[in-house]
Formats: structure tokens, C-alpha cells, sequence
């Protein structure tokens, strides 16, 4: 087969050409676009690759989990009073402990048969753009609780979903506007894939690199990707105990990362917490200080976010109540 | 700040470069996902470009400047995405591109052949046939040389015809799956200089 047919054969397989999309710039949707992008520079000093605006309106999410129960507000004091290099060369230290702690715990893999059980208390926000377009989008946060069962051959997660409410009144009158559509769904069911084991090296020079390569393109958001990164790593995954101490080992050499001492999370157990601002947003996570594991995490926002709500504003948050090993995908004991 | 700090200049050419190039970002998003969500990463990318103007190069790179932009978009898209639904879950190993070819049995070998390939191979060869790119292009969205790219751009043609070769011997054994790698089969040029 000769290159040329090789490409053609491949371009047969597109969904959809551009000479066929060719008269879409010119739709009421990509006029706004356009509009809504160029709104952009009105709030703003000259642009700067580092400078983040408020990020266009996205279909669906916008953050990841938040607590459907809040956290101490004791933690929330705390947080606000942490800050500067004393914190951070604690919070480094601290996170080289958990690493050490997590390297000796018992794996939590799951082996033929069996499944990582996980269940957590959650709220994330959700925006929806209505047929109007940006100016009409609204934003809303809704609580979780989460079931999932992961296994080498397949798994299931099981969510209820409840409690929305908006952040802001602007997002709360253009829901109204929107004709107050339903937010919230029934219960929902998916299988799930089987589990792969986590894809990250367990050596921690290596896991930085890696974790610092996946992070390219946030900008001045790197490190703080990276601390995403590792929050997403340690959640609900089969990572190995190794892996997680490299995990921990990493957030400890991140710059920004403060430590905020012991806590209390939202169950009322006590845990760890260390926290990383960015952009107006203030992540927290919460571990277990003697088997390094994951218990909760948040996100607040700070005075002069770009998102517009107001400070101490919960945007995202999740609670893990239970992580074990468990013999089958309804089995929670 | 008042309106009048938008600088008639920089809005202006802006956008030209949205007018001009708009549906081509679109066709690239809505190949590689599905839904709603391409709209979202063609809305990312020229905020990007728009705030990052200054960086974007005139003429033709201007287009490879926004492929490359709405790679990494996509790219995060996707984590993002998969983190929501768990690391494990389908979307996480989901491949690269939101084709459908339910028409006919040949495209469906060809997509089978695809799916068999690692992410790389199958984004530069995606480069070539769906978004018309040359060596030239392909090079500047993925930051090598064009020689590199030429190169790369070989290979994935290579491990293309093995991968269509195995399926294509799967099919007609009714395995209904690939078992083995079957041998290069034609010859491959490397593609001509742009």
C-alpha cells in the first residue's frame, strides 16, 4: 500500500471534514464565542501567558470533588493563618514521614476475585451553557456520595446524587432565566473497566520528572497541577504502597505546599492536612498520619478569585469513609 | 476598565485569525471527541490565543500554533475527564479520536488497525490524513525537526500496514481478534520534502 493510500484510508475514517464546517464561524454560537473571548482583555491589565483569567464556561465540570459536609471550621481558620517558609519546610517534612509511613502499609491492590472498595461523601460543581451561550451559563455545586468497586476484571460505581445549590446569586438567576431546568438525577450505575495498575514510576526522582511533564502547560499553575496530580493519584486508584510513598515524597519537594498540622476532617477523624494555593483557589488533603492514606480534600476559594465567589467559599470537597479490599463488586465489609 | 481599552489592533487581528481558522480547530476537536465537549477545547484554545497573541506566529504557523495549543487542551481535557471518572475508567484508555466508522466492513479494519497502534503513531498519522498536514506542519505541532518528523511520520506508516496486515488475517481466520503481528507488507516512501 502506498503512503498516499494509507493517508487516504485513514481520512475516510473522520467523523467530519473542515470544508464541511467551513460556514460554522459564521453561526450565532461562534460570533459569541468570539464576543465572549474578547470580553476577556476588558478586566485585565495587558496579557501575560502567567496571568489567569476566568476560564470560559464549560459544558459540564469545572472543578473537581467538594465535601458535601463541611470540614472543621477550625481547619478553614487555620488554613487562612498558614503561610511562608516555616510552613512549607514543615509541610516537607511531614510529607517525607507520610512517605515513609505509606512505603510499610499492607498493598491494597486488588488480586483475581476481589475489589478495591472505595466509598466517599463528595461535591463538585457543574455548569451548564443553555442554547444562549456563555452569557447565559450558570454554575452550580451538587454533593455525591460515591460507591466504587474496582477489579482486575471490571468493576461497578454506584452514585446518588443530591443538594445542588449555586455559589453565586448570578448563577442562581440565570438558572431561573434558563426556565429552572431539574439539577440533580436519579441514582446512577455504571460498570466500570477492568483496573489497570497506576501508570507512574514508584521511584520518586522519576515520579517528579513524570508528574512535572504531565503538568506542562498550566503555566504558573505547574506546581499546583503537580499537587492536583498527586491528590488524584492517591484517590481511588491501586496504587502500590512504593508508588504512594514516591507520591508523598514528591509533594513534599513542591514549592507552595504549606503544612496546616492536625485536623479534624468531616467524619471527625483526625488526619493531616497540607494545602497549596493558586489562582484565588486554596486545595487542602487530608491524610491519615499512620497509614499515610487519603481521608478527605477541598477546594476554597480565597479573596480575589477570578471565579467571582466569595471568599471561603467551599467550591469542591470529597470525604473518603471507606478503602479495602473487598470479595465482590457489592460486597462493602 | 472601560470597553475602550480593547486595543482595535490586537481585536482585529485576532479576529482574522479566529475567522480564518475557527473551522478548522472545530473539525480537529469534533474528529478526536465526541459530543459537546469539542465546542469546550475549541473555546479553550483561542482564549489561549487570545491572551497569548503576542506569542502567535503570522501566516501559516499560525494554524500549527493552534493545533499545537488545542493538542494540549484536548490533552488536559481528557485527564481531567478521566480523574472524574476515576483513573481506571474507559475514557482513561479510550483512544485519541472520536471516529465512528460503522459504514462498511473495510473501515472498520482500518479503525481496528488504528486502535492497534500506540498514541503517538496514531496522532502523527491523524495529523497527515485528517488534518492535512505536511512534514513542515506535523514538525512545529510536535516541536521536532522536519526530518524527525519525516522519520516518525515513516514508522507509524510502517507499523500501519503491520497493524492492517494482522487484522486483516484475524478477519480472515474469524478470530474476530488480532492474535499475532503479521509481516510489513508494501514498501513505504518517506514523504516528500515540503
Amino acid at each position: 500500500m502506498s503512503s498516499s493510500a494509507t493517508i487516504e484510508r485513514l481520512a475516510e475514517l473522520a467523523v467530519v471534514r473542515d470544508e464541511d464546517l467551513a460556514a460554522e464561524t459564521r453561526t450565532p454560537q461562534a460570533r459569541a464565542l468570539l464576543s465572549r473571548i474578547l470580553e476577556i482583555e476588558l478586566d485585565a491589565s495587558p496579557p501575560t501567558p502567567s496571568r489567569r483569567k476566568r476560564p470560559l464556561p464549560r459544558r459540564r465540570w469545572l472543578a473537581i470533588p467538594a465535601i458535601a459536609v463541611a470540614i472543621a471550621a477550625s481547619v478553614v481558620a487555620v488554613l487562612v493563618s498558614g503561610g511562608g517558609s516555616d510552613t512549607a519546610g514543615a509541610a516537607a517534612a511531614t510529607l517525607r514521614k507520610a512517605a515513609s509511613v505509606a512505603g510499610l502499609q499492607t498493598p491494597l491492590v486488588p488480586g483475581p476475585g476481589e475489589f478495591l472498595y472505595t466509598k466517599s461523601v463528595n461535591a463538585y460543581t457543574n455548569t451548564v451553557v443553555p442554547v444562549g451561550g456563555a452569557a447565559t451559563a450558570y454554575t452550580y455545586l451538587v454533593s455525591h456520595v460515591r460507591e466504587a468497586w474496582l477489579g482486575p476484571n471490571g468493576g461497578r460505581l454506584y452514585e446518588t446524587t443530591s443538594n445542588p445549590r449555586f455559589l453565586t446569586a448570578k448563577d442562581r438567576e440565570r438558572w431561573i432565566a434558563a426556565g429552572r431546568p431539574n439539577l440533580t438525577e436519579g441514582p446512577s450505575q455504571n460498570k466500570l473497566p477492568p483496573t489497570q495498575p497506576l501508570d507512574l514510576p514508584s521511584d520518586p526522582e522519576a515520579l517528579y520528572t513524570r508528574l512535572k511533564q504531565d503538568a506542562r502547560g498550566h503555566g504558573a499553575g505547574l506546581y499546583r497541577e503537580m499537587f492536583t496530580l498527586i491528590g488524584d493519584s492517591l484517590r481511588e486508584t491501586a496504587a502500590t504502597p512504593a508508588q504512594r510513598a514516591a507520591l508523598y515524597q514528591v509533594a513534599a519537594r513542591i514549592p507552595g505546599v504549606e503544612l496546616v498540622g492536625t485536623v479534624k476532617d468531616s467524619a471527625g477523624r483526625p488526619g493531616v492536612a497540607v494545602t497549596m494555593s493558586d489562582h484565588g483557589i486554596r486545595s487542602t488533603l487530608i491524610f491519615d498520619p499512620n497509614t499515610s492514606a487519603l481521608l478527605g480534600e477541598e477546594q476554597v476559594a480565597l479573596e480575589g478569585n477570578s471565579y467571582g465567589y466569595a471568599p471561603g467559599t467551599r467550591v469542591g470537597s470529597a470525604t473518603y469513609l471507606v478503602q479495602k479490599i473487598v470479595d465482590s463488586d457489592t460486597a462493602t465489609q | 476598565m472601560p470597553e475602550s481599552s480593547l486595543d482595535p489592533a490586537r481585536a482585529a487581528r485576532f479576529t482574522t485569525l479566529y475567522d480564518a481558522y475557527y473551522h478548522r480547530i472545530l473539525g480537529y476537536a469534533q474528529r478526536r471527541i465526541l459530543g459537546d465537549d469539542a465546542v469546550d477545547i475549541v473555546a479553550e484554545t483561542f482564549a489561549i490565543a487570545w491572551r497569548r497573541l503576542d506569542d502567535v506566529p503570522q501566516g501559516e504557523p499560525a494554524l500549527y500554533w493552534l493545533y499545537a495549543t488545542a493538542r494540549r487542551v484536548l490533552a488536559n481535557h481528557r485527564r481531567a475527564e478521566s480523574r472524574r471518572a476515576t483513573l481506571t475508567s474507559a475514557i482513561a484508555n479510550e483512544p485519541l479520536l472520536a471516529a465512528s466508522p460503522a459504514a462498511s466492513g473495510e473501515s472498520r479494519h482500518v479503525a481496528a488497525a488504528l486502535a492497534q497502534l500506540r498514541e503517538p503513531d496514531r496522532e502523527l498519522l491523524l495529523l497527515v490524513a485528517w488534518e492535512g498536514l505536511d512534514a513542515a506542519g506535523v514538525a512545529a505541532i510536535l516541536r521536532c525537526s522536519r526530518n524527525a518528523a519525516r522519520i516518525r511520520l515513516h514508522r507509524a506508516r510502517r507499523r500501519f500496514g503491520q497493524a492492517l496486515a494482522a487484522v486483516d488475517e484475524a478477519k480472515r481466520h474469524d478470530r474476530g481478534h488480532v492474535v499475532s503481528a503479521a509481516e510489513p507488507i508494501g514498501t513505504y516512501e518517506l514523504e516528500d520534502s515540503p
